[in-house]
Protein backbone atom coordinates (compact mmCIF):
# COMPACT_ATOMS: atom_id res chain seq x y z
CA UNK A 1 0.00 0.00 0.00
CA UNK A 2 1.47 2.91 -1.18
CA UNK A 3 0.63 6.70 -0.20
CA UNK A 4 0.04 9.47 -2.80
CA UNK A 5 1.14 6.57 -6.05
CA UNK A 6 -1.53 6.56 -8.87
CA UNK A 7 -3.80 3.67 -8.98
CA UNK A 8 -6.54 2.31 -11.09
CA UNK A 9 -9.25 0.33 -10.72
CA UNK A 10 -11.18 -0.73 -13.08
CA UNK A 11 -11.22 2.60 -15.18
CA UNK A 12 -11.03 4.80 -12.45
CA UNK A 13 -7.68 6.09 -11.11
CA UNK A 14 -6.89 7.46 -7.67
CA UNK A 15 -4.72 8.11 -5.40
CA UNK A 16 -5.09 7.63 -1.81
CA UNK A 17 -3.39 10.46 0.47
CA UNK A 18 -3.62 9.15 3.72
CA UNK A 19 -4.52 5.72 5.78
CA UNK A 20 -4.95 5.57 9.32
CA UNK A 21 -6.52 2.57 11.18
CA UNK A 22 -6.54 1.58 14.69
CA UNK A 23 -5.93 -2.48 15.48
CA UNK A 24 -6.74 -3.43 18.68
CA UNK A 25 -6.58 -6.57 21.58
CA UNK A 26 -4.11 -8.20 18.56
CA UNK A 27 -3.66 -11.72 19.53
CA UNK A 28 -2.40 -14.90 18.03
CA UNK A 29 -4.02 -18.19 18.79
CA UNK A 30 -3.39 -21.84 18.39
CA UNK A 31 -6.21 -24.35 18.60
CA UNK A 32 -8.18 -21.23 20.40
CA UNK A 33 -5.38 -20.35 22.77
CA UNK A 34 -3.48 -17.68 23.42
CA UNK A 35 -0.27 -18.25 21.97
CA UNK A 36 0.93 -14.07 22.12
CA UNK A 37 -0.72 -10.76 22.41
CA UNK A 38 0.72 -7.45 21.44
CA UNK A 39 1.71 -5.49 24.29
CA UNK A 40 -0.02 -2.32 23.23
CA UNK A 41 -3.65 -3.01 23.77
CA UNK A 42 -4.02 -0.11 20.84
CA UNK A 43 -2.06 0.17 17.55
CA UNK A 44 -2.29 3.32 15.47
CA UNK A 45 -1.50 2.16 12.20
CA UNK A 46 -0.54 4.94 10.14
CA UNK A 47 0.72 4.45 6.13
CA UNK A 48 2.64 7.55 6.23
CA UNK A 49 5.33 5.54 7.02
CA UNK A 50 6.61 2.13 7.08
CA UNK A 51 7.34 2.54 10.80
CA UNK A 52 4.19 3.50 11.75
CA UNK A 53 2.53 0.52 9.75
CA UNK A 54 4.31 -1.88 11.78
CA UNK A 55 4.47 -2.66 15.25
CA UNK A 56 6.14 -5.63 17.69
CA UNK A 57 4.20 -8.68 19.39
CA UNK A 58 6.30 -11.03 21.30
CA UNK A 59 6.45 -14.66 21.49
CA UNK A 60 8.51 -17.48 21.23
CA UNK A 61 10.01 -19.02 18.05
CA UNK A 62 8.47 -21.12 16.34
CA UNK A 63 5.41 -21.50 18.62
CA UNK A 64 2.38 -22.80 16.06
CA UNK A 65 -0.26 -20.50 15.52
CA UNK A 66 -3.01 -20.93 13.66
CA UNK A 67 -5.46 -17.73 14.28
CA UNK A 68 -4.52 -14.19 13.89
CA UNK A 69 -7.33 -11.96 15.21
CA UNK A 70 -7.77 -8.21 16.30
CA UNK A 71 -10.33 -5.24 16.13
CA UNK A 72 -10.62 -2.77 14.28
CA UNK A 73 -11.16 0.09 15.81
CA UNK A 74 -11.64 1.72 19.19
CA UNK A 75 -13.88 -0.05 22.34
CA UNK A 76 -16.55 1.90 23.52
CA UNK A 77 -14.69 2.14 27.61
CA UNK A 78 -12.09 3.90 25.71
CA UNK A 79 -14.08 6.28 23.94
CA UNK A 80 -16.05 7.31 27.38
CA UNK A 81 -13.03 7.22 29.52
CA UNK A 82 -11.54 10.97 29.00
CA UNK A 83 -7.96 11.48 27.18
CA UNK A 84 -5.16 9.05 27.42
CA UNK A 85 -1.74 9.35 26.09
CA UNK A 86 -0.09 7.44 23.39
CA UNK A 87 -1.80 6.18 20.45
CA UNK A 88 -5.11 7.14 21.68
CA UNK A 89 -3.89 11.06 22.31
CA UNK A 90 -6.29 13.14 20.26
CA UNK A 91 -3.88 14.84 18.66
CA UNK A 92 -2.99 12.11 16.46
CA UNK A 93 -6.49 13.19 14.51
CA UNK A 94 -8.42 10.37 15.02
CA UNK A 95 -10.54 11.83 17.70
CA UNK A 96 -13.64 13.52 16.34
CA UNK A 97 -13.91 17.51 17.76
CA UNK A 98 -17.84 18.20 17.63
CA UNK A 99 -18.67 15.14 18.68
CA UNK A 100 -16.87 12.63 21.25
CA UNK A 101 -15.40 9.16 19.76
CA UNK A 102 -12.59 7.87 18.07
CA UNK A 103 -12.14 7.62 14.01
CA UNK A 104 -11.40 3.92 13.78
CA UNK A 105 -10.10 3.75 10.07
CA UNK A 106 -8.87 7.12 7.89
CA UNK A 107 -9.12 6.83 4.50
CA UNK A 108 -8.74 9.72 2.27
CA UNK A 109 -7.67 10.35 -1.41
CA UNK A 110 -8.53 11.87 -4.58
CA UNK A 111 -9.67 10.79 -8.00
CA UNK A 112 -11.30 12.44 -10.36
CA UNK A 113 -14.40 10.16 -10.49
CA UNK A 114 -15.03 11.98 -7.30
CA UNK A 115 -17.09 14.96 -7.77
CA UNK A 116 -16.74 16.61 -4.69
CA UNK A 117 -14.69 19.62 -4.23
CA UNK A 118 -10.86 19.30 -4.85
CA UNK A 119 -12.09 15.51 -6.34
CA UNK A 120 -11.60 14.51 -2.86
CA UNK A 121 -12.71 11.51 -0.71
CA UNK A 122 -12.73 10.68 3.12
CA UNK A 123 -13.78 8.56 4.89
CA UNK A 124 -14.42 8.63 8.30
CA UNK A 125 -15.60 5.63 10.29
CA UNK A 126 -15.98 5.38 13.41
CA UNK A 127 -18.07 5.94 16.83
CA UNK A 128 -19.06 4.21 19.35
CA UNK A 129 -22.54 4.44 20.32
CA UNK A 130 -25.47 1.85 19.41
CA UNK A 131 -26.72 1.08 16.74
CA UNK A 132 -23.68 2.75 15.11
CA UNK A 133 -20.81 1.04 17.19
CA UNK A 134 -18.24 0.89 14.23
CA UNK A 135 -15.76 -1.90 15.69
CA UNK A 136 -15.39 -4.69 13.67
CA UNK A 137 -13.85 -8.16 14.98
CA UNK A 138 -11.36 -9.79 12.45
CA UNK A 139 -10.37 -13.10 11.75
CA UNK A 140 -7.62 -14.21 9.69
CA UNK A 141 -6.63 -18.45 9.86
CA UNK A 142 -3.09 -18.62 9.11
CA UNK A 143 -1.12 -21.68 7.90
CA UNK A 144 1.66 -20.71 10.08
CA UNK A 145 5.18 -21.53 8.24
CA UNK A 146 7.75 -20.69 11.24
CA UNK A 147 8.49 -17.02 10.16
CA UNK A 148 9.05 -14.25 12.68
CA UNK A 149 7.46 -11.70 10.81
CA UNK A 150 3.54 -11.77 9.74
CA UNK A 151 2.59 -9.85 6.94
CA UNK A 152 -0.72 -8.57 7.05
CA UNK A 153 -2.32 -7.45 3.58
CA UNK A 154 -4.84 -4.94 3.31
CA UNK A 155 -7.03 -4.68 0.13
CA UNK A 156 -9.18 -2.37 -0.09
CA UNK A 157 -10.91 -3.16 -3.37
CA UNK A 158 -13.95 -4.21 -2.44
CA UNK A 159 -14.48 -0.96 -0.33
CA UNK A 160 -13.24 1.31 -3.02
CA UNK A 161 -15.07 -0.41 -5.96
CA UNK A 162 -17.96 -0.15 -3.61
CA UNK A 163 -17.66 3.99 -2.95
CA UNK A 164 -17.40 4.53 -6.30
CA UNK A 165 -19.94 2.41 -7.39
CA UNK A 166 -22.25 4.24 -4.66
CA UNK A 167 -20.51 7.51 -4.88
CA UNK A 168 -20.16 7.13 -1.18
CA UNK A 169 -17.08 10.18 -1.04
CA UNK A 170 -17.42 11.64 2.35
CA UNK A 171 -18.42 10.06 5.96
CA UNK A 172 -17.43 12.15 8.91
CA UNK A 173 -20.14 10.87 11.42
CA UNK A 174 -21.27 7.54 12.99
CA UNK A 175 -24.72 6.44 11.10
CA UNK A 176 -25.93 3.98 8.10
CA UNK A 177 -23.34 5.17 5.37
CA UNK A 178 -20.70 4.40 7.57
CA UNK A 179 -21.76 0.97 8.95
CA UNK A 180 -21.87 0.00 5.07
CA UNK A 181 -17.84 0.75 4.79
CA UNK A 182 -17.40 -0.74 8.28
CA UNK A 183 -18.86 -3.49 7.47
CA UNK A 184 -15.56 -4.44 4.66
CA UNK A 185 -13.46 -4.31 7.51
CA UNK A 186 -13.94 -8.23 8.64
CA UNK A 187 -12.86 -9.48 5.14
CA UNK A 188 -10.16 -6.60 3.78
CA UNK A 189 -6.97 -8.03 5.94
CA UNK A 190 -5.31 -11.33 4.82
CA UNK A 191 -2.47 -13.21 5.27
CA UNK A 192 -0.44 -15.04 3.12
CA UNK B 1 3.45 17.12 77.08
CA UNK B 2 -0.92 17.19 76.23
CA UNK B 3 0.14 20.59 74.53
CA UNK B 4 3.04 19.05 72.24
CA UNK B 5 0.59 16.04 71.10
CA UNK B 6 -2.02 18.53 70.27
CA UNK B 7 0.18 19.89 68.26
CA UNK B 8 1.37 17.31 66.98
CA UNK B 9 -2.31 16.11 65.95
CA UNK B 10 -3.06 19.48 64.04
CA UNK B 11 0.33 19.34 61.82
CA UNK B 12 -0.95 15.82 61.02
CA UNK B 13 -4.47 17.09 60.07
CA UNK B 14 -3.32 19.91 57.77
CA UNK B 15 -1.13 16.96 55.99
CA UNK B 16 -3.66 15.04 55.17
CA UNK B 17 -6.09 17.31 54.27
CA UNK B 18 -4.34 19.31 51.80
CA UNK B 19 -5.34 17.63 48.52
CA UNK B 20 -9.22 18.17 49.23
CA UNK B 21 -8.54 21.67 49.83
CA UNK B 22 -8.14 22.01 46.33
CA UNK B 23 -11.54 20.82 45.21
CA UNK B 24 -14.50 21.37 47.85
CA UNK B 25 -18.01 21.13 47.83
CA UNK B 26 -20.87 21.59 50.87
CA UNK B 27 -21.65 17.59 52.33
CA UNK B 28 -25.41 18.37 50.59
CA UNK B 29 -24.04 18.23 47.17
CA UNK B 30 -23.86 14.80 45.67
CA UNK B 31 -20.76 13.32 44.82
CA UNK B 32 -19.22 14.30 41.49
CA UNK B 33 -19.25 12.26 38.76
CA UNK B 34 -15.77 13.46 37.28
CA UNK B 35 -12.97 10.30 37.71
CA UNK B 36 -10.70 12.39 39.81
CA UNK B 37 -8.39 9.04 39.51
CA UNK B 38 -7.90 9.48 35.95
CA UNK B 39 -6.68 13.31 36.57
CA UNK B 40 -5.62 13.74 40.32
CA UNK B 41 -6.19 17.03 41.01
CA UNK B 42 -2.36 19.05 41.30
CA UNK B 43 -1.79 22.66 42.52
CA UNK B 44 0.67 22.92 39.55
CA UNK B 45 -1.41 21.10 36.81
CA UNK B 46 -4.47 23.47 38.21
CA UNK B 47 -2.42 26.40 37.75
CA UNK B 48 -0.74 25.36 34.08
CA UNK B 49 -4.62 25.11 32.82
CA UNK B 50 -5.47 27.97 33.94
CA UNK B 51 -2.62 29.86 32.09
CA UNK B 52 -4.19 27.85 29.26
CA UNK B 53 -7.86 29.05 29.58
CA UNK B 54 -6.35 32.47 29.69
CA UNK B 55 -3.91 32.05 26.93
CA UNK B 56 -5.15 33.13 23.16
CA UNK B 57 -2.37 30.69 22.05
CA UNK B 58 -5.02 28.00 21.66
CA UNK B 59 -7.12 29.86 18.75
CA UNK B 60 -5.38 29.61 15.01
CA UNK B 61 -4.07 33.37 14.97
CA UNK B 62 -3.32 33.85 19.05
CA UNK B 63 -7.10 36.03 19.36
CA UNK B 64 -8.73 33.93 21.16
CA UNK B 65 -8.67 32.33 24.48
CA UNK B 66 -10.89 29.92 26.10
CA UNK B 67 -11.81 33.46 28.67
CA UNK B 68 -12.88 35.12 25.71
CA UNK B 69 -15.99 33.89 25.48
CA UNK B 70 -16.12 32.10 29.40
CA UNK B 71 -15.30 35.44 30.79
CA UNK B 72 -14.63 34.68 34.78
CA UNK B 73 -16.67 37.90 35.57
CA UNK B 74 -19.74 36.76 33.83
CA UNK B 75 -19.35 33.51 35.41
CA UNK B 76 -17.54 32.00 33.13
CA UNK B 77 -20.26 32.77 29.63
CA UNK B 78 -20.00 36.17 27.90
CA UNK B 79 -22.71 38.56 29.37
CA UNK B 80 -24.36 40.52 26.54
CA UNK B 81 -23.55 38.51 23.71
CA UNK B 82 -26.44 35.88 22.27
CA UNK B 83 -24.00 33.86 20.50
CA UNK B 84 -20.27 32.96 20.48
CA UNK B 85 -17.45 34.76 19.05
CA UNK B 86 -14.54 33.57 17.01
CA UNK B 87 -11.45 34.07 15.14
CA UNK B 88 -11.59 36.65 12.18
CA UNK B 89 -14.72 38.16 13.47
CA UNK B 90 -16.96 34.74 13.42
CA UNK B 91 -20.31 34.55 15.03
CA UNK B 92 -21.50 31.01 16.24
CA UNK B 93 -24.60 29.43 16.53
CA UNK B 94 -24.98 28.89 20.27
CA UNK B 95 -24.44 30.88 23.44
CA UNK B 96 -21.68 30.37 25.46
CA UNK B 97 -22.46 28.62 28.87
CA UNK B 98 -21.38 29.71 31.92
CA UNK B 99 -18.98 27.72 33.81
CA UNK B 100 -19.13 25.99 37.14
CA UNK B 101 -20.18 22.78 39.09
CA UNK B 102 -18.35 20.77 35.94
CA UNK B 103 -17.44 18.09 37.95
CA UNK B 104 -21.23 17.03 38.32
CA UNK B 105 -21.90 16.93 34.60
CA UNK B 106 -20.89 14.04 32.00
CA UNK B 107 -22.36 15.64 28.76
CA UNK B 108 -20.82 18.96 27.35
CA UNK B 109 -22.01 21.17 25.09
CA UNK B 110 -26.21 22.12 24.75
CA UNK B 111 -26.56 19.37 22.62
CA UNK B 112 -24.55 16.94 24.90
CA UNK B 113 -22.10 16.34 21.48
CA UNK B 114 -18.92 15.63 23.88
CA UNK B 115 -18.74 12.59 26.34
CA UNK B 116 -16.76 14.04 28.88
CA UNK B 117 -14.69 17.04 30.50
CA UNK B 118 -11.36 16.66 29.06
CA UNK B 119 -12.62 16.01 25.41
CA UNK B 120 -14.68 19.56 25.84
CA UNK B 121 -12.01 22.06 24.98
CA UNK B 122 -11.12 19.79 21.56
CA UNK B 123 -14.44 21.31 19.88
CA UNK B 124 -14.15 25.14 20.53
CA UNK B 125 -10.00 24.62 19.96
CA UNK B 126 -11.26 22.67 16.12
CA UNK B 127 -14.00 24.47 15.10
CA UNK B 128 -13.40 27.41 12.75
CA UNK B 129 -16.27 29.93 14.19
CA UNK B 130 -14.60 29.56 17.26
CA UNK B 131 -10.98 29.17 17.74
CA UNK B 132 -9.76 27.68 14.50
CA UNK B 133 -6.79 25.85 15.35
CA UNK B 134 -6.09 21.70 15.80
CA UNK B 135 -4.60 20.28 18.70
CA UNK B 136 -1.46 18.94 17.36
CA UNK B 137 -1.21 22.43 16.13
CA UNK B 138 -1.56 23.80 19.81
CA UNK B 139 0.63 21.08 20.78
CA UNK B 140 3.43 22.00 18.42
CA UNK B 141 3.12 25.83 19.63
CA UNK B 142 3.65 25.34 23.03
CA UNK B 143 6.57 23.12 22.76
CA UNK B 144 7.90 25.96 20.92
CA UNK B 145 7.59 28.08 24.22
CA UNK B 146 10.04 27.70 27.06
CA UNK B 147 8.01 28.80 29.17
CA UNK B 148 5.41 26.63 28.30
CA UNK B 149 7.48 23.43 28.39
CA UNK B 150 8.83 24.40 32.12
CA UNK B 151 5.50 24.56 33.52
CA UNK B 152 4.28 21.42 31.84
CA UNK B 153 7.60 19.98 33.16
CA UNK B 154 6.70 20.94 36.67
CA UNK B 155 3.01 19.99 36.25
CA UNK B 156 3.88 16.27 34.40
CA UNK B 157 7.51 16.00 35.57
CA UNK B 158 7.99 15.24 32.03
CA UNK B 159 8.96 18.58 29.32
CA UNK B 160 7.10 16.65 26.36
CA UNK B 161 3.81 18.30 25.35
CA UNK B 162 1.35 15.95 24.79
CA UNK B 163 -2.86 16.35 23.43
CA UNK B 164 -3.55 14.43 26.42
CA UNK B 165 -1.50 16.63 29.01
CA UNK B 166 -3.08 19.92 27.40
CA UNK B 167 -6.42 18.70 27.82
CA UNK B 168 -6.40 17.34 31.47
CA UNK B 169 -4.54 20.54 32.38
CA UNK B 170 -7.59 22.48 30.92
CA UNK B 171 -9.95 19.99 32.82
CA UNK B 172 -7.80 20.43 36.09
CA UNK B 173 -8.16 24.31 36.22
CA UNK B 174 -12.70 23.63 35.42
CA UNK B 175 -12.55 21.37 37.99
CA UNK B 176 -12.04 23.81 40.45
CA UNK B 177 -14.73 26.17 39.34
CA UNK B 178 -17.10 25.37 41.99
CA UNK B 179 -19.65 27.74 42.51
CA UNK B 180 -21.40 26.74 46.01
CA UNK B 181 -21.57 30.22 48.20
CA UNK B 182 -24.22 31.50 46.92
CA UNK B 183 -27.31 33.22 49.72
CA UNK B 184 -29.07 29.86 48.51
CA UNK B 185 -25.66 27.73 49.90
CA UNK B 186 -25.58 29.67 53.09
CA UNK B 187 -29.12 28.95 53.44
CA UNK B 188 -28.97 25.67 53.52
CA UNK B 189 -25.64 26.06 55.62
CA UNK B 190 -27.58 27.59 58.60
CA UNK B 191 -25.51 30.61 58.04
CA UNK B 192 -28.31 32.61 56.39
CA UNK B 193 -32.29 33.07 55.86
CA UNK B 194 -34.74 33.78 53.35
CA UNK B 195 -36.41 37.11 53.45
CA UNK B 196 -40.55 36.59 53.00
CA UNK B 197 -40.56 37.35 49.27
CA UNK B 198 -37.59 34.75 48.47
CA UNK B 199 -38.80 32.14 50.37
CA UNK B 200 -42.11 32.42 48.83
CA UNK B 201 -40.18 32.52 45.44
CA UNK B 202 -38.52 29.43 46.53
CA UNK B 203 -42.07 27.63 47.59
CA UNK B 204 -42.64 28.78 43.79
CA UNK B 205 -39.64 27.44 42.40
CA UNK B 206 -40.15 23.62 43.78
CA UNK B 207 -43.64 23.51 42.38
CA UNK B 208 -42.89 24.52 39.03
CA UNK B 209 -39.12 24.59 38.43
CA UNK B 210 -37.36 21.86 40.71
CA UNK B 211 -38.04 18.75 38.61
CA UNK B 212 -35.69 20.12 35.64
CA UNK B 213 -33.87 22.38 37.58
CA UNK B 214 -32.91 20.20 40.37
CA UNK B 215 -31.18 21.27 44.05
CA UNK B 216 -28.41 21.86 44.68
CA UNK B 217 -26.87 21.82 41.81
CA UNK B 218 -30.02 23.10 39.74
CA UNK B 219 -30.36 20.68 37.17
CA UNK B 220 -30.55 17.43 35.90
CA UNK B 221 -27.97 17.62 33.62
CA UNK B 222 -30.46 16.00 31.00
CA UNK B 223 -31.75 17.55 27.79
CA UNK B 224 -35.14 18.60 27.00
CA UNK B 225 -37.39 20.43 25.15
CA UNK B 226 -38.36 23.50 27.08
CA UNK B 227 -40.89 24.48 24.20
CA UNK B 228 -39.37 27.44 22.27
CA UNK B 229 -40.47 28.21 19.02
CA UNK B 230 -37.37 27.24 16.33
CA UNK B 231 -35.64 30.27 15.61
CA UNK B 232 -35.23 29.97 11.48
CA UNK B 233 -32.17 31.97 11.48
CA UNK B 234 -30.38 29.32 12.82
CA UNK B 235 -32.43 26.03 12.96
CA UNK B 236 -30.80 24.12 15.11
CA UNK B 237 -32.23 20.67 15.97
CA UNK B 238 -30.19 20.81 19.04
CA UNK B 239 -29.69 16.56 20.09
CA UNK B 240 -30.99 15.40 16.87
CA UNK B 241 -27.61 15.95 15.64
CA UNK B 242 -25.80 14.15 17.90
CA UNK B 243 -28.38 10.74 18.58
CA UNK B 244 -29.74 10.92 15.10
CA UNK B 245 -33.20 9.69 17.04
CA UNK B 246 -36.29 11.67 15.86
CA UNK B 247 -37.25 12.16 19.42
CA UNK B 248 -34.25 14.20 20.40
CA UNK B 249 -35.21 16.86 17.90
CA UNK B 250 -34.86 20.38 19.48
CA UNK B 251 -33.79 18.94 22.86
CA UNK B 252 -31.63 21.16 24.35
CA UNK B 253 -29.24 20.21 28.05
CA UNK B 254 -30.97 22.32 31.10
CA UNK B 255 -28.61 24.66 32.75
CA UNK B 256 -27.83 24.84 36.42
CA UNK B 257 -29.36 27.84 37.22
CA UNK B 258 -26.79 29.47 39.13
CA UNK B 259 -25.30 32.89 38.94
CA UNK B 260 -27.74 34.16 36.54
CA UNK B 261 -27.10 37.75 37.08
CA UNK B 262 -23.96 37.50 35.82
CA UNK B 263 -24.71 35.43 33.11
CA UNK B 264 -27.25 36.46 30.69
CA UNK B 265 -28.78 36.36 27.62
CA UNK B 266 -30.59 33.01 28.50
CA UNK B 267 -31.38 29.94 26.27
CA UNK B 268 -29.04 28.40 24.31
CA UNK B 269 -29.32 31.01 21.08
CA UNK B 270 -29.08 33.51 24.01
CA UNK B 271 -32.28 35.29 22.82
CA UNK B 272 -33.94 36.64 26.50
CA UNK B 273 -32.10 39.03 27.99
CA UNK B 274 -34.10 38.77 31.30
CA UNK B 275 -35.32 36.57 34.07
CA UNK B 276 -39.16 37.92 33.27
CA UNK B 277 -38.61 37.24 29.80
CA UNK B 278 -37.46 33.61 31.02
CA UNK B 279 -40.90 33.34 33.15
CA UNK B 280 -43.21 35.26 30.33
CA UNK B 281 -42.05 32.30 28.32
CA UNK B 282 -43.00 29.28 30.62
CA UNK B 283 -46.14 30.85 31.49
CA UNK B 284 -47.60 32.01 28.26
CA UNK B 285 -45.27 31.56 25.21
CA UNK B 286 -44.64 27.71 25.41
CA UNK B 287 -44.63 26.45 21.45
CA UNK B 288 -46.35 22.84 22.28
CA UNK B 289 -44.31 21.03 19.96
CA UNK B 290 -44.41 17.00 19.59
CA UNK B 291 -41.25 16.77 21.57
CA UNK B 292 -41.55 19.00 24.41
CA UNK B 293 -40.72 17.93 28.19
CA UNK B 294 -43.03 15.60 29.62
CA UNK B 295 -43.15 18.25 33.13
CA UNK B 296 -44.35 21.03 30.74
CA UNK B 297 -46.55 18.86 28.92
CA UNK B 298 -48.28 17.64 31.97
CA UNK B 299 -47.95 20.41 34.42
CA UNK B 300 -49.07 23.91 32.61
CA UNK B 301 -47.12 26.86 34.74
CA UNK B 302 -49.36 29.39 35.99
CA UNK B 303 -47.62 32.69 38.05
CA UNK B 304 -48.63 36.04 38.95
CA UNK B 305 -47.25 39.04 38.36
CA UNK B 306 -46.49 38.90 42.11
CA UNK B 307 -45.37 35.96 41.70
CA UNK B 308 -43.02 35.95 39.04
CA UNK B 309 -41.43 38.83 41.11
CA UNK B 310 -41.12 36.54 43.92
CA UNK B 311 -39.98 34.07 41.98
CA UNK B 312 -37.13 36.32 40.51
CA UNK B 313 -36.11 37.26 44.26
CA UNK B 314 -35.44 33.28 45.43
CA UNK B 315 -33.48 33.19 41.53
CA UNK B 316 -31.13 35.53 42.32
CA UNK B 317 -29.84 33.57 46.00
CA UNK B 318 -28.70 31.93 43.37
CA UNK B 319 -26.44 34.30 42.50
CA UNK B 320 -22.65 33.16 44.27
CA UNK B 321 -20.32 36.67 44.10
CA UNK B 322 -17.65 34.91 45.90
CA UNK B 323 -17.31 32.47 43.13
CA UNK B 324 -17.59 34.80 40.60
CA UNK B 325 -14.87 37.30 42.18
CA UNK B 326 -12.81 34.70 43.52
CA UNK B 327 -9.37 36.41 42.03
CA UNK B 328 -7.72 32.26 42.35
CA UNK B 329 -10.08 31.60 39.23
CA UNK B 330 -8.94 34.65 37.80
CA UNK B 331 -6.32 35.74 34.75
CA UNK B 332 -3.11 33.54 35.59
CA UNK B 333 0.22 34.06 33.34
CA UNK B 334 3.57 32.79 33.82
Amino acid sequence: MMINKPFNLDSISFQITNLKYYISDFSILYKGKLVASSSQKYNLIDFESVEKSQFTVNFWENLPFDIVTFKLGVDSLASISGVYEGNLDPMNGMYWTWQSGFINFKLEGISPNCLTRQNKFQLHIGGYQAPFNMMREVVIPVNHKGKNEIIIELNLETLLAYMFKNKIFNIMSPGQKAVSIADFFPTIFSIK
Amino acid sequence: MKTFILAFFVVFIGYISQPDSLFEYPSYFPEPSYNFKENILDSTKIRLGRILFYDPILSKDNSISCASCHSPYNSFAHTDHSLSHGISDSIGNRNAPALFNLAWQDKFMWDGAINHLDMQALAPISHSGEMGSSLSEVVSKLNDSPNYIKLFYKAFKDSTITGAKVLKALSQFQLTLVSANSKYDKVQKGEQTYTEQEKNGYLLFKKNCDVCHTEPLFSTYQFASNGLPVDSTLNDAGRWKITARKEDSLLFKIPGLRNLSFSYPYMHDGRFNTLKQVLNHYTSEINHMPNISRELKEQKISLTSNEKIDLIAFLLTLNDPDFVFNKKNHFQTF
